[in-house]
């Protein structure tokens, strides 16, 4: 990631993404999650981008609705259990970026999902997706790829739904 | 001499070459195929995966890059030797190529530039490689009829 920044065309960078990069090598088993925070640090913030808690608590509205979905529905049930198994792995992905950063997040009330049908599913999927590639784009390095690639399997559930 | 491309220059040639091969790869299987669904199915692929490989290529020329050329054979692709290796092989295109433009889009996430036209280039590149990305992880999804959590990661 660093060495883009070295590049003949490169941006300018300030020192401190520079040092902060550069313990990063240094310590190279942390080397990823410490270059995703240094590159927010460099805009000022200890805390979790509201982007990346945004789409978590997004992930646990889904889930919810998923889980209100398959209750009582064996057809249901099939179709949804690894699209639900994706959605705990997307929020535990997310659980850990936010871990990251020193300042705490603060966690919302457990949200009570809506009973959905399939098109209802695949409308929230769909709109998850976009959401979160519009989130993805704000942001930089491993938190942006990380939404970016969630939604790219949510477009993908979507699918799956129709 | 030209200078040596940057990170984010590479990946993206990358990502053409990465649709390159899922043209070649389609093309491949494609002959393989028995069910009437999975053969239209091979050929809307081929066809989306030509148009990426034709607009990518048409990108990097306009960004005052050379796309690379695509190769004259892809010999670990081989052997197809029935439907079922050539599902799977779509499969593995689909993947190569999610893989590829989710690269592309962690080069060009990686910082943001200052100067604004870079920046706007940027975007643009992230935009474009979303948009592949979901793209890929629908077509694989199609493929193999389950999905995966993190798509080209």
């Amino acid at each position: 990631m660093r060495v883009d920044q070295a590049g003949p065309s490169g941006p300018p960078v300030t020192r401190r993404v520079v040092l902060v990069g550069g313990l990063g090598v240094v310590a190279a088993t942390a080397a990823g999650a410490l270059v995703g925070i240094a590159e927010d640090r460099a805009t000022g913030s200890a805390q979790a981008p509201a982007e990346l808690v945004a789409a978590r608590d997004g992930e646990r509205a889904l889930i919810a609705s998923i889980d209100a979905s398959m209750a009582h529905d064996a057809t249901m049930r099939t179709h949804l259990t690894p699209i639900k198994a994706d959605h705990v792995a997307h929020l535990a992905a997310l659980e850990a970026a936010i871990g990251a950063y020193p300042a705490p997040a603060a966690t919302p009330a457990a949200a009570r999902g809506a009973r959905l049908d399939r098109a209802g599913l695949r409308a929230a999927e769909r709109a998850a997706a976009a959401q979160g590639a519009r989130r993805a784009a704000v942001l930089t390095g491993r938190n942006a790829t990380l939404l970016a690639s969630i939604a790219a399997c949510e477009a993908s559930h979507a699918e799956l739904l129709t | 001499m030209t200078p040596a491309p940057t990170p984010w220059q590479a990946a993206w040639q990358s990502a053409l070459a990465a649709e390159q091969q899922a043209v070649f790869g389609y093309a491949l299987l494609g002959p393989r195929l028995t069910a009437s669904a999975d053969v239209s199915r091979a050929r809307a692929c081929q066809d989306a995966h030509q148009q990426l490989q034709e607009a990518t290529s048409a990108a990097l020329v306009r960004a005052h890059l050379q796309p690379v050329a695509p190769l004259a054979d892809y010999p670990s692709l081989y052997p197809v030797p029935d439907a079922h290796a050539a599902r799977r092989l779509a499969v593995r295109l689909e993947s190569d190529a999610a893989n590829a433009w989710r690269y592309l889009y962690t080069r060009a996430a990686a910082v943001r530039p200052a100067r604004p036209d870079l920046a706007a280039q940027r975007a643009a590149i992230r935009t474009l490689a979303q948009q592949a990305l979901s793209a890929c992880a629908v077509r694989a999804v199609q493929w193999r009829g389950t999905p995966v959590p993190f798509p080209g990661i």
